[in-house]
């Protein structure tokens, strides 16, 4: 018979509520001391937060030409501890475990025992990342092995179309998608974007359930750059610039084409170049954006931004006959000035024409050092251009209280200064388009991820500042259309249009002073003359000597035979007859012939000629 | 009252679901349209064009057909 006892019963009762004391305890210390972890693990264990990443907004040329985009990829991402325990939980063997792991290696191309090793090492971790960029095929066949902990994360990767065009100015990205050099750089904050997140809600097996409208935020994509850049006058450039490099085995090249009313850069190349797509595969030297960032002293092609001042100043007139005895002039002060050929007495005009040092040296000697600085200054030499490029460099202008007797002829002849490619351009900009100054750029406007524009550059000519009055930059521009008909550029003359050119040959600065064997040739030019719309610089640095080293017969055929085909591919009409010099010049022109200017059936455009050795003095002689 | 609440939980919950499948999907094929564009891209580049072209005899407008006249007073300009 069952026996009450009381003991028992107390025993039973002080245990009950021993055990509702404890749940009590526990209840109290979740709701108060231990809240904020309960809550947080079950969110832990509920949610996921996913970083939604912002589509890099894609670079367009003026054509609306892709140069750079974005591709979408995926990457396979593993939770090896939930993995491991649905394969255990599930009654599943480990066995089972490497079995799926060898599927998901043979479509990743990965070797299963590396990929469980991989897994085993960071068997606690949440997130492992295994593969990326994976195709659209190997994506679908992960998802069809419906793995548990198994996960495809989109991505995206930067992909430039277009291979190495235009590869200085695009710059590139690094692997964590921004922008290392370049445009790229200069705009990584507008192109980049802002990303998003999710946070999904996940069943107790880890499986998506839903977002709710509170936990997204959409990503906010870049913008999309259009530039000012055409990419097929780039392709242009760089098959010139490439082509004229290798002819005469030059170690590099740059060459810079922009539009001088507006100062929108049309192509901008490097030789050698590099692809984007590929940066570890080329050297740091390849990747520099020398037409920006390397300045070189410019020889002659710095002659016209003396003369014009002088002109407009009146310390010279085009007409006026300049003494020159002999080849070789001596300063006031003794030092040896020579010309490349000794022509009699030059005016002025000619003076450009032929490049002649003595009378530049002249002229400046009777401008002066101030109204020299003045003058070089005012074409914004020594100063950045303010291209939307990073790393700009400014060039060497020495200050005025730092020049020699001898910076009067140096800088008269183009040395003790040093300038950039897209320095020059800018600067025969201003005789291009009647003596205004313009800020040379890469970048036409913006357009949103829907292709709404958000901003577009406007170039108000009126308001940029006047250098050189109209007529003075006319009438240079049309003294230099003879370089090409009867000076240093002779026979690079085009049939079609009319083109005011200047050529520079200067000689590299070594170690000890300047070479007498290693150059840099360059030529500068704008056509059409009667309305230009490209200004062109196209510089060869150190050609074989042997072959041809004059910035006449280096530089200037690559810059008008990009002239030509750009031209043509814009359409632009071609020139009427070139006009006479003014009837006080023919008096005073060196070898003048009116049949030189009225005979267009002068013939193609004579090719240097590369074969021969072109010996003779260099066209800047100077005492360094 | 408590069946019909964990019902419409039941049922926002799975409202999500596809909300967010959809979203996934429209995200697959704006990336499959972006890898499209750029495929395209690669194409029609300026230089893969001009590799295409060459050797083609192809009669193109400009280049240096158009070099040695001027077409501004050419009558069979447009034509």
């Amino acid at each position: 018979m069952p026996t009450f006892s009381t003991s028992s019963a107390k025993g039973i009762i002080i245990m009950i509520a021993g055990l509702f004391a404890v749940m009590v305890g526990r209840v109290a210390y979740l709701q108060t001391y231990g809240r904020e972890t309960t809550i947080s693990r079950a969110d832990r264990q509920q949610h996921v937060i996913m970083t939604l990443p912002a589509r890099r907004g894609d670079i367009y040329d003026r054509n609306g030409l892709i140069m750079a985009g974005s591709v979408q990829t995926h990457d396979l991402f593993i939770d090896p501890k939930f993995m491991q325990d649905c394969f255990q939980e599930d009654g599943h063997s480990l066995g089972e475990m490497d079995q799926a792991l060898d599927q998901l290696g043979a479509i990743i191309g990965q070797d299963s025992f590396d990929l469980a090793k991989m897994l085993g090492d960071r068997a606690t971790s949440r997130f492992v990342k295994v593969a990326e960029n994976l195709d659209d095929s190997s994506v679908q066949q992960i998802e069809a092995l419906n793995l548990p902990g198994v996960g495809i994360q989109a991505n995206s990767a930067r992909c430039y179309p277009m291979g190495s065009l235009a590869a200085h100015v695009l710059g590139g990205c690094g692997t964590d998608g921004n922008g290392l050099d370049g445009l790229e750089l200069k705009y990584n904050s507008l192109l980049s974007g802002r990303p998003g997140f999710a946070r999904e809600t996940k069943d107790a097996q880890r499986r998506p359930i839903g977002v709710d409208a509170q936990d997204y935020l959409a990503p906010q994509h870049g913008q999309h750059l259009v530039l000012t850049i055409d990419s097929n006058l780039q392709m242009i450039a760089e098959q010139e610039l490439r082509d004229e490099v290798e002819l005469v085995k030059g170690s590099k090249g740059e060459f810079v084409a922009m539009d001088p009313s507006t100062g929108e850069i049309l192509a901008l190349a490097n030789y050698p170049t590099f692809n984007p797509q590929t940066l570890s595969d080329s050297s740091q030297d390849v990747r520099r954006n020398s037409a920006v960032v390397a300045p070189y002293e410019p020889g002659s092609t710095f002659k016209p931004f003396i003369v014009g001042p002088a002109f407009m100043w009146n310390v010279t007139t085009p007409w006026e006959v300049w003494s020159i005895p002999a080849l070789t002039w001596y300063t006031p002060y003794g030092r040896a000035i020579t010309d490349v050929e000794h022509y009699g007495d030059l005016c002025t005009w000619d003076g450009l024409v032929h490049s002649s040092n003595i009378l530049m040296s002249q002229l400046s000697e009777r401008m002066g050092n101030a109204r020299l600085h003045q003058a070089i200054t005012r074409f914004g030499f020594g100063k950045r251009t303010g291209i939307d490029l990073p790393r700009e460099d400014c060039g060497v202008v020495y200050n005025l209280n730092k020049w020699t007797r001898k910076s009067t002829e140096s800088i008269a002849q183009g040395y003790e200064i040093m300038v950039t490619p897209l320095q020059l351009a800018r600067a025969f900009s201003v005789y291009a388009n009647g003596g205004k100054l313009v800020t040379p750029h890469l970048l036409l406007g913006t357009v949103d991820e829907n292709g709404k524009v958000v901003s577009r550059r406007a170039v108000n000519f009126d308001s940029l500042p006047q250098v050189i009055d109209p007529d003075t930059a006319a009438e240079v521009r049309r003294i230099l259309c003879d370089v090409l008909i009867r000076g240093t550029a002779e026979g690079t003359r085009s049939k079609i249009w009319n083109i005011a050119g200047k050529t520079g040959t200067a000689r590299i600065a070594e170690a000890h002073g300047y070479s007498a064997t290693r150059f840099n040739s360059s030529f500068m030019c704008c056509a059409p003359y009667e309305n230009p719309r490209l200004v062109v610089v196209c510089v060869v640095h150190d050609p074989d000597r042997t072959i041809a080293h004059y910035g006449g017969k280096v530089a200037a055929p690559a810059a008008v035979k990009f002239i030509e085909r750009a031209l043509t591919y814009m359409e632009v009409p071609g020139s009427p007859e070139l006009p006479l010099p003014p009837p006080q010049m023919a008096g005073v022109l060196f070898d003048y012939s009116e049949k030189d200017y009225t005979d267009r059936n002068f013939g193609a455009i004579k090719e240097a000629d590369e074969t021969q050795p072109q010996g003779g003095q260099p066209e800047a002689a100077v005492d360094p | 009252m408590a069946v019909a609440l964990l019902e419409l939980r039941q049922q926002r919950l799975n409202l999500a679901f596809e909300t967010n499948k959809l979203h996934n999907q429209i995200e697959a094929s704006q990336g499959q349209l972006w890898n499209q564009q750029l495929a395209i891209a690669v194409a029609t580049a300026p230089d893969a064009l001009a590799a295409a072209a060459k050797g083609k005899d192809l009669k193109l407008t400009g280049g240096e057909a158009a070099i040695g006249r001027s077409w501004v007073d050419d009558p069979n300009a447009g034509k």
